[in-house]
């Protein structure tokens, strides 16, 4: 007798198959945040005000005393930067009772470290459009054309993003380009402690594949101690080097939008810029009988700025 | 010396030796070749002979 017809098959018997839904989450990844560590951080929990005054007192110079003569007095009229305190951002999902009841438990899970990311990348965004304000002469003038930037082949070339036609004229890292910059904030009389190069993966790549800081003849690191094995840049010329995805972005319109015109190196001193929270990262829940659900916030309170105009440059190159 | 980076189109100069050895050596820029300008062709002279001193014969 002839068995080829009327089998059961995962067709006909779909009824009695269950599906399993995955208690594992597969979320995009995070961009990587750098920022927040790397620059000077003031705490401000539990002070009342809405604005920081930090004095910026200029430097005297000493002067010849001549005989029979009065001293000469220094005539200074001291500076401040201001800082507000004025970025509040939250992040806030409700949860319906039927949900709670029913969903994985991987759901808040999801929420609540989706919540540290968010607020996280808002700040370390912020702090890196700082460096737009770098070498700008017009204290907070600077825009997403990154007017006091310099491109990444030279270090010395001023950025120009209406050059070929508005097309910019931002080049590849050099290591010229790096030793420029590194100049630039010798000139400035920048420590050389505490200074920091945040780079986009993009330059990453381009550091790589530079020989003055990969092969052993240059940096005399052999084995797993070579960037060729571990992928590490480490310090280069003395300066650490950090790779954020969440790097600047330099654009054709002066309010981010626009096109891409290059991706934005910062090289910095910690003390360049400072970052302010009156309120960290906090999370609150609250049961919401007109809704039948939970409604989670988390929120952080924090104002961030330049301190100093010369204490970073912005090096531009391709996106 | 101008480079001229691969990804953009730009081109940078360099003037210091060890700059030049090192752009040469970087896989995102191209050297750009040197421009020889040629030097302007001189123009034959005629002589003239002493005994014409009449140029219309």
């Amino acid at each position: 007798m002839a068995l080829g017809t009327d089998h059961v098959t995962s067709t006909t018997a779909a009824t009695f198959i269950p599906e399993v839904w995955s208690d594992e989450i597969a979320a995009a990844y995070k961009k990587s945040l750098v920022a927040a560590n790397l620059v000077k951080k003031m705490s401000f929990k539990g002070k009342k005000g809405d604005v920081v005054h930090i004095p910026v007192p200029a430097r005297g110079n000493a002067s010849a005393k001549a005989a029979s003569t009065q001293v000469t007095l220094i005539a200074a009229t001291e500076t401040e930067v201001t800082i507000s305190i004025n970025k509040h951002y939250e992040y806030s999902r409700l949860i319906e009772d039927i949900v709670e009841a029913q969903a994985l438990s991987s759901l808040r899970q999801f929420y609540t470290d989706d919540a540290g990311y968010s607020l996280g990348r808002q700040v370390d965004t912020d702090l890196v459009n700082l460096g737009q304000q770098f070498n700008v002469s017009t204290a907070g003038a600077g825009n997403f054309r990154y007017a006091g930037a310099f491109i990444g082949g030279d270090g010395s070339t001023a950025f120009d993003y209406t050059a070929n036609t508005n097309a910019g004229n931002a080049s590849a890292l050099t290591a010229a380009g790096i030793r420029r910059t590194i100049q630039r904030l010798d000139d400035s009389d920048v420590p050389m402690d505490n200074r920091f190069f945040l780079i986009p993966p993009n330059v990453r790549n381009t550091i790589l594949g530079l020989t003055e800081f990969t092969t052993f003849n240059s940096v005399g690191e052999a084995g797993s101690a070579n960037s060729i094995r571990n992928g590490m840049i480490g310090d280069i010329y003395g300066v650490p080097v950090y790779v954020s995805s969440n790097a600047g972005t330099a654009k054709s319109a002066a309010d981010g939008t626009g096109t891409s015109l290059g991706r934005v190196c910062l090289m910095a001193h910690k003390d360049s810029m400072v970052l302010v929270e009156q309120v960290g990262v906090r999370s609150q829940t609250q049961y919401k009988q007109e809704y039948l659900g939970t409604l989670f916030t988390a929120d952080t309170l924090y104002g961030c700025a330049e301190l100093r105009n010369y204490g970073g440059v912005a090096l531009v190159v391709p996106v | 010396m101008k480079f001229k980076c691969i990804q953009s189109g730009n081109t940078v100069e360099f003037f210091q030796e060890h700059e030049i050895l090192e752009m040469r050596k970087h896989t995102g820029y191209t050297e750009v070749p040197v421009e020889v300008v040629e030097a302007p062709k001189a123009t034959k002279k005629t002589v003239v002979k002493q005994d014409e001193t009449n140029i219309d014969g």
